[in-house]
């Protein structure tokens, strides 16, 4: 079996400092991190190897500094990495994000199951996961909290909702998005660190991924960020005082006038 | 040279804000009260404001022509009470004395910072890595940083002096002595003091300062029997000494620090972060001696936590900021050891792996149940982690406090030399088996100093904490330690002074305080009783 972690070096949002002029961020000398969610899809997929005896890759797209969160991912216990750098990949959307992914997943020919996080921490878009799914045509099982059963074939998740859990079962090759609740990631050792350290990470240029490079980077994503802005708050807000019995009053009378209860 | 020259204020500077009139005090300034420690004054009758070195000179100055005592307050993070003004009539808060930080070059071409007294650990970090200090001999090439780490990093510089601090990196660095190169003090009597390391130093066993009116008085600088460990109780007195060495750790009885140069260290390349859990507290004092032994390690720091303690992060750590890491203890860990591994290139960490693994395989320890890391991330999750200790420490006491108000965990400060470690280990673990009483030990175990934290549920077990913690002073004192490594004595240590030196010890720290305050105007009750 193999199993294909996909991951995204994000920056550290703990150490993030906000222009006070400006409203932004400032990216500048933040260290980058593995996505947090993504810690525990490579959790996932090392318990998986270490009970399947699978074999696990973690990939991703990025800059060649992501490196950075592939050895994460190995120190955590991942067998390889693969690395996507090329300026052709720069300026990607989450649309052609996924399908660089898509391919360069399809080019390893004997994939079995693709992890990722539910959604990385800068972009907060979760769709990563799905525009993998849909590029490769596998089936998807998102916000998994619990993988209930893999073999024969198949894949059971408990994935949670807005409803409450729902148990789904897909035929594989299939993409499945990690919470947080899926399980706790393994403190690296001293070795599992030393080997991350020291391993090849495998590079893939533009040249080396099988797809139609108008789908690449820039060329290939629709979306454009036009501006990034903190929302005005919405509406108005009241602050009910006092002794508990009287705000509880006044509170329910507000709700009331506004024909709320 | 042996006299200190202190030079009076051309004018005085009213220019600052103040606070006067206790109830004013009490309602909005109620934190200026208190510390980290549990004590609190009632009242004062007024805080000052200063923001520059003369500002503090003329409020000192008012102070003794009114004949009001004074308390100096930096950040308020000590846990001995120093900065807590019971007996004084006002608060000069050194807050305010705050200049951006200016970057210069010494004689010798290492680099030092100048600072404010009111600038916090915190600050100067962030200036430094952020390059938003001034520079007016040219920005350094090398990365630098003030090595001085103590956990609260809301502490202030001028405090940090005073109280000669330290942290877990001091094992490498030093305390705040090592680092100090320059101080301006606000002497008692309201003039100025200038002092460079290297120009003012003891000879014939005093020193001299001259006084206000024109005499100069002889400050006799007995040899004190220091022990050869972290060491803060009471002043530093050694022959030949240099002045600095006299304001560095006085916390501040014997003048006010308002700013400071302070060495910088250059940092390396890289730096491995390791954890190892051990199956018992002697796995982990075993693996801290041997890291200390091996020619390839150079350890920064060497952090000890006991069963106690683990078991402790197990059972409540999930309700502090390291829930993450608590979740992700080895369930078989009875002991942990964190080491900082310094290095400047790939041969030399394969060198530093090489020996760790050496070291563990010789001591029968799993390479597998440790933790490691080389980013800033890894060391702040680790960093944590050992903080949660104290955290839940406190979450329980402040839930004890709640049903009998006198209780308060009672925390040890004890450093032995590195050859009575164990044995020191093995007093701690056996008496507070025999006592009975809830206790978590953690610490500085790489410079022998470990924190024994005793957890009383009633008024009777924190008398019997109290009384073993003499107990532990004495035993400590008699392997050649000190009974307070790095907390100082402030105001709740006092006891202990006597425990470390003989009352002529004392009594020739006293003459000094004397000479230097005549009218115990600074700091009245810290140290010494009135």
């Amino acid at each position: 079996m193999r199993i294909v972690v996909c991951i995204k070096h994000v920056p550290d949002t703990a150490e993030v400092r906000i222009d006070q002029e400006r409203g932004t961020l400032i990216r500048e000398g933040v260290p980058g991190i593995l996505n947090p969610l993504d810690a525990h899809a490579v959790e996932a997929a090392v318990r998986l190897k270490d009970e399947l005896s699978a074999r696990t890759t973690a990939l991703t797209m990025g800059p060649p500094q992501a490196e950075e969160a592939l050895r994460e991912a190995l120190a955590h216990g991942c067998d390889e990495g693969v690395l996507l750098t090329d300026p052709a990949f720069a300026g990607a959307d989450t649309l052609s994000t996924s399908y660089t992914l898509a391919c360069a997943i399809r080019q390893m020919g004997d994939v079995d199951l693709v992890l990722c996080g539910k959604q990385a921490i800068d972009g907060d878009t979760a769709q990563v996961g799905p525009g993998i799914a849909a590029h490769l045509g596998w089936p998807q099982l998102t916000y998994a909290r619990r993988i209930t059963s893999l073999g024969g074939g198949t894949i059971e998740v408990e994935r949670m909702t807005d409803y409450g859990n729902e148990t789904i079962r897909a035929k594989l090759p299939a993409v499945v998005t990690a919470l947080k609740d899926l399980n706790v990631p393994r403190l690296p050792s001293l070795v599992s660190r030393m080997s991350a350290r020291r391993a090849e990470i495998q590079r893939r240029g533009a040249g080396d991924v099988e797809g139609e490079r108008s789908m690449f980077g820039l060329d290939g994503s629709p979306t454009h960020v036009v501006r990034v802005f903190t929302p005005p708050p919405r509406g108005e807000c009241a602050i009910f005082d006092g002794e508990p019995e009287q705000a509880a009053a006044d509170l329910v009378r507000a709700l009331k006038e506004r024909r709320i209860i | 040279m042996n006299e200190l020259r202190p030079y009076p204020l051309d004018e005085p500077d009213r220019n600052y804000r103040a606070v006067s009139g206790a109830d004013n005090v009490r309602q909005g300034y109620a934190k200026y009260l208190e510390d980290e420690s549990r004590l609190a004054a009632d009242a004062v009758e007024a805080i000052d404001f200063p923001t520059n070195p003369r500002q503090v000179a003329t409020a000192l100055l008012d102070a003794l022509r009114a004949g009001g005592r004074v308390a100096v307050s930096g950040g308020r993070t000590g846990i001995t009470g120093a900065a807590v003004p019971i007996g004084a009539e006002r608060i000069i808060s050194l807050e305010l004395l705050k200049s951006t930080p200016l970057v210069r070059k010494l004689d010798d071409g290492q680099w030092a910072v100048h600072v404010g007294a009111g600038l916090t650990l915190q600050e100067l970090g962030d200036a430094l890595a952020h390059g938003l200090c001034e520079y007016p001999d040219g920005k350094p090439e090398q990365a630098l940083f003030y090595p001085v780490d103590t956990t609260e990093t809301t502490a202030q510089l001028g405090g940090t002096i005073a109280t000669n601090a330290s942290g877990a990196r001091t094992l490498f660095y030093g305390p705040t002595r090592r680092w100090v190169e320059w101080l301006r003090i606000v002497t008692p009597d309201g003039r100025l003091l200038d002092l460079r390391r290297g120009q003012v130093a003891a000879q014939d066993g005093a020193l001299r300062y001259a006084r206000a009116d024109g005499r100069v008085a002889r400050l006799d600088i007995s040899d004190l029997p220091m022990p050869p460990t972290k060491h803060t109780a009471g002043y530093y007195l050694r022959p030949g000494m240099d002045a600095v060495d006299l304001f560095v750790g006085s916390e501040g009885t014997l003048g006010i620090i308002v700013e400071a140069e302070l060495r910088l260290a250059e940092r390396p390349a890289g730096r491995l972060f390791f954890t190892q859990f051990a199956p018992g507290p002697d796995a982990a004092a075993e693996l801290c001696a041997a890291c200390k032994e091996h020619p390839d390690l150079t350890p920064l720091a060497l952090e000890y936590m006991g069963p106690r303690a683990l078991a402790l992060l197990r059972s409540k750590g999930r309700q502090t900021p390291a829930y993450m890491e608590v979740a992700r203890l080895p369930a078989e860990a009875e002991a942990a050891l964190y080491t900082e591994l310094p290095f400047e290139d790939e041969p030399q960490l394969d060198r530093i792996y090489q020996a760790l693994r050496n070291i563990l395989g010789s001591l029968g320890l799993e390479a597998e149940h440790s933790w490691a890391g080389f980013s800033e991330k890894d060391l702040q999750q680790m960093k944590r982690l050992r903080h949660a200790i104290p955290e839940a420490i406190n979450t329980i006491i402040g839930q004890r406090k709640a049903q009998a108000a006198e209780l308060h965990k009672v925390g040890t400060d004890m450093a032995v030399p590195d050859r009575h470690l164990k044995q020191m280990m093995s007093i701690y673990r056996e008496r507070l088996r025999e006592s009975g009483l809830e206790n978590v030990t953690f610490g500085h175990i790489g410079n022998g100093h470990l924190h024994v934290n005793i957890l009383p549920r009633s008024a009777e077990e924190l008398a019997q904490a109290e009384r073993l913690y003499l107990e532990f002073a004495r035993e400590a004192v008699r392997l050649g330690g000190s009974v307070a490594a790095e907390h100082g004595i402030g105001r709740i240590k006092k006891p202990f002074l006597a425990v470390q030196y003989a009352p002529e010890h004392i009594e020739a720290m006293r003459r000094i305080k004397r000479t230097l305050d005549p009218a115990g105007i600074l700091n009245p009750g810290v140290l010494f009783d009135d």
